[in-house]
């Protein structure tokens, strides 16, 4: 190699270094959106196992009558809006846009369903989670609530 | 570098660490969404052995909440069966010593 030159070792290092940079921005950004699609999963897991198990000891106590709130009670934190959008650097990842709890009285089942638009692709997803519950003891007004409402449940008679 | 050899042997080291590296973060993403789906999946059959044994306890049929589990792939039991094969119990127990229930929620293979 002359001297002053640039050897073809470096080059190479040089080229494989920028692709691992332009490969790994995409790639945080799918990794962090993927975590925050995974968290919506957990969320609707998380619903259906509490309202479920709010019903099933309804029933077990022979409660005359509940409220169950199923609004988020979490404070917006520094990532998350007022709304409960994920933020990363002023920009929205995950935009959830339908978040709804359904009764089924047939096969006894809560259903939470959480369907959310990712902002790079702009892609609409549905994540959903059941829960066994004794849903065919109480009475409820509907079977499908949105998840900002409060289900008021009796026994049925 | 020898003559008529097309790249060094520091180049060849440095691209196994990158594709090492590489897989390692795959790996680790791997591992942490089978670690999360496993803490919710244990907090849900906890829940279900504890609703299960709430409803054994105020004698009421464990019969709706089984077929319902059923279908998910789980099984509650009032008694375990030792014939039975399953990959996770949960297992729940409510009352006073001299009067308890103990319920089960396994996981069907």
């Amino acid at each position: 190699m002359r001297k002053g030159s640039i050897s073809i070792d470096f080059l190479l290092s040089l080229s494989v270094a920028l692709s691992i940079l332009v490969l790994f921005f995409p790639l945080a950004y799918m990794q962090l959106e993927d975590s925050i699609a995974f968290g919506l999963h957990q969320k609707a897991e998380s619903m259906s196992a509490g309202v479920g198990s709010a019903i099933n000891h309804f029933h077990a106590i022979d409660g005359k009558k509940m409220n169950l709130s199923l609004k988020d009670p979490s404070e917006p934190g520094s990532s998350i809006s007022s709304e409960g959008f994920a933020f990363v650097s002023g920009s929205t990842l995950i935009k959830p846009v339908s978040c709804n709890v359904t009764l089924n009285n047939d096969s006894n089942f809560v259903e939470t369903s959480i369907g959310y638009e990712r902002a790079e692709t702009g892609t609409s997803e549905t994540v959903s989670a059941k829960y066994p519950a004794l849903v065919s003891n109480v009475s409820t007004s509907k079977n499908v609530f949105d998840c900002n409402e409060t289900i008021v449940m009796e026994e049925k008679s | 570098m020898k003559k008529g050899q097309m790249f060094s042997l520091d180049l060849v080291i440095a691209l196994i660490l990158i594709v090492a590296t590489i897989a390692a973060l795959v790996q680790l993403r791997t591992g942490f969404f089978d670690a999360s789906s496993e803490s919710v999946r244990s907090m849900k059959l906890n829940q279900m052995a504890d609703d299960a044994a709430a409803l054994k306890y105020y004698n009421k049929s464990l019969k709706v909440l089984n077929n319902s589990a059923k279908k998910e792939g789980y099984v509650v039991f009032e008694k375990k069966s030792a014939t039975a094969d399953y990959s996770t119990c949960f297992s729940s127990i409510r009352g006073t010593q001299n009067n308890s229930v103990k319920v089960f929620v396994c996981e069907k293979d």
